[in-house]
């Protein structure tokens, strides 16, 4: 098992490659970097919303992320022309051992978002729970709590 | 611009044609706030947001802040959320449990039928002070019909039943597809758009924007050839159409045609489901209901999607700020490998991290910029003019939905001319 520091290191060096893809909207890339079993989750609460029949901003597995990345890239879809440009900024990474193969990584992140002349802010708490699969980093979850995930929002980029 | 006569609406809405000031000017949006929002019954959601006693959820109305309460004795309130006192809102919580309210400014205390309970040193309001005339003022007309809430503010609206007159039975169909003869609603998903309310209006009702505004969803234009009926008595005939029937409220029936596209016809007629509503309604009905394909406008508020089972609240913010409520819909006795995929059909299209109303929202946003550029010229719905009064009065029509429009228009005109 990987020092604590090494852990740390590596956790760190994974959340920045991860946005340097979506910020370059290298989506295919991106959609590589999730396990076959992978959940993509943005909740619509500030709290962990496990229980019940939560309603989600997001919720998708790999299929649901590729088919997000197809519209993205369909070449009139009209929030993507002219494309968004986005920018992560990324903090306070906590990273801990999961067993043998698995990592729990907390950050803060802030999303600068600018499209037609209008830029927004997401700021909130992300989540990565990454395994080590063939010698690679994969996500097998990613959640997103926006702060303000239950007001009323435009539309989202990538985070 | 002034409207203070018939004739200055007039001037603005034609049969088929709507100055594009309508969508533009704060003086207008502030009259619908007063004559529409204000004047009609507006849809505040469904009581299976507030199941239990003691849920409350906090709403809007023009502006208004306004909080729907489940009492002890389960009657739903709808309420003023404003104190007695000097006035601050007594809950801030989108939603929740509660035993009773407590303004945050001098501790008076409320019910959740709005009776006020507890005034701190009430003794120093002198001896004629009576709690009972200090309750939460309750919205003047409160109504439900198969649990969708509805309120006034103007004490003179006619009857819910009345105003909803024979759209109800479509609210009904909603409400009768769920086994259990209930919906249980899920939490909403929250959009805003810079756009004018009507942009959503008029969008729920336009068969004709899809493939372009959604190409990557529903296929371009060239993938998708329409089969709709395009004209009024050729929709009759063969039951599809669209239909208007007064008061704004109008509604489409695509289901015939392309219900299998949207949604998977395996999990809409799933056995044990079809075997439930069958006990219900026969077999014929079962099969109408499992398959409904229908888009009903609740005018001005409320627009419910059958086929996905969700409904949607419209809440104006300014002339060019919009949210939108989108509410996954459980049909309560359904399988949940049933309910579950409506909620995540409707996630997807209704979510700001979704796929299609984030693409509406795109076009109004970019229709709210354009209409600046000249406030007298026309917005049209000029399309399929093919129209027929059936034995009720009400307009059928066919093809992309500008038959609908028109009707909301009529009682947009209705609503905002100078009671006589
Ligand atoms: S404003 Fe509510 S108690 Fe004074
Ligand atoms: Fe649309």
């Amino acid at each position: 098992m990987a020092s604590p520091d090494a852990l740390q290191y590596e956790a760190e060096q994974f959340l920045y490659h991860e946005a340097a893809l979506i910020d370059q909207r290298h989506y295919r890339e991106w959609l590589e970097l999730f396990t076959e079993d992978a959940v993509y989750w943005l909740p619509t609460e500030e709290e962990n919303p496990d229980t019940g029949h939560p309603t989600s901003i997001i919720r998708e597995d790999r299929e649901g992320i590729a088919k997000r990345i197809k519209r993205l890239e369909h070449p009139v879809t009209l929030t993507e022309v002219p494309p968004r440009r986005a920018r992560h900024f990324i903090s306070n990474v906590v990273a801990r051992s999961l067993g043998e193969t698995e990592i729990f990584v907390t950050s803060n992140q802030l999303v600068y978002s600018f499209r037609l002349g209008v830029q927004v802010q997401y700021p909130g708490s992300w989540e990565h729970t990454l395994r080590r699969v063939g010698g690679q980093l994969r996500i097998c979850q990613k959640k997103v709590y926006l702060l303000g995930n239950d007001r009323a929002l435009a539309q989202l980029p990538v985070l | 611009m002034a409207i203070r006569t018939r004739s200055t609406v007039d001037s603005l809405v034609e049969k088929d044609r709507v100055r594009r000031a309508v969508y533009t000017d704060p003086s207008i949006f502030s009259l619908e706030m007063e004559r529409i929002y204000l004047g009609s019954w507006i849809s505040l959601g469904h009581e299976s947001e507030v199941p239990e006693p003691g849920d409350f959820k906090t709403d809007e109305i023009a502006g208004r802040p306004i909080l729907v309460t489940r009492h002890n004795d389960g009657t739903v309130h709808v309420l003023l959320n404003a104190c007695r006192h000097r006035g601050a809102t007594v809950c801030e919580i989108a939603s929740g449990n509660a035993p009773a309210f407590k303004c945050p400014y001098h501790g008076w205390t409320y019910r959740s039928n709005g009776e006020l309970a507890i005034v701190p040193s009430q003794e120093a309001f002198g001896p004629d002070f009576d709690r009972n005339e200090y309750g939460l003022r309750p919205l003047p007309r409160v109504a439900t019909y198969r649990g969708f809430i509805f309120a006034s503010f103007n004490p003179d609206v006619p009857e819910l039943e009345e105003h909803l007159g024979r759209a109800a039975q479509y609210i009904d169909a909603f409400v009768d597809r769920a086994p259990a003869g209930k919906i249980q609603v899920r939490k909403p998903l929250k959009t805003e758009y810079a756009g004018n309310w009507k942009l959503q209006i008029d969008n729920f009702a336009d068969g004709y924007h899809p493939p372009f505004t959604h190409p990557a969803v529903f296929g371009g234009p060239t993938e998708r050839a329409s089969r709709a009926p395009t004209n009024g008595t050729e929709a009759s005939r063969r039951g599809g159409g669209t239909r208007s029937f007064g008061r704004g409220h109008s509604f489409s029936d695509l289901g015939r045609f392309r219900a299998s596209n949207r949604f998977p016809e395996e999990l809409s007629l799933h056995p044990s489901y079809v075997s439930a509503l069958t006990d219900r309604f026969g077999p014929e009905r079962a099969r109408e209901l499992a398959l409904a394909d229908t888009y009903l406008l609740i005018y001005p508020n409320l627009y419910l999607q059958t086929l996905l089972s969700h409904f949607r609240l419209v809440k104006p913010q300014a002339v060019d700020r919009t949210h939108v409520y989108g509410y996954p819909c459980d049909l309560v006795g359904a399988p949940d490998v049933l309910n579950d995929e409506l909620a995540r059909v409707t996630m997807a299209w209704t979510s700001p991290g979704g796929e299609v109303q984030v693409d509406d929202m795109e076009a109004f946003s970019r229709v709210q910029r354009g209409l600046r550029a000249d406030p007298q010229e026309w917005v049209l719905f000029t399309m399929d003019q093919n129209e027929h009064v059936n034995e009720y009065g009400e307009v059928e029509g066919g093809g992309m939905g500008d038959s609908r429009a028109r009707g909301s228009f009529r009682e947009w005109a209705r609503l905002m001319a100078e009671p006589s």
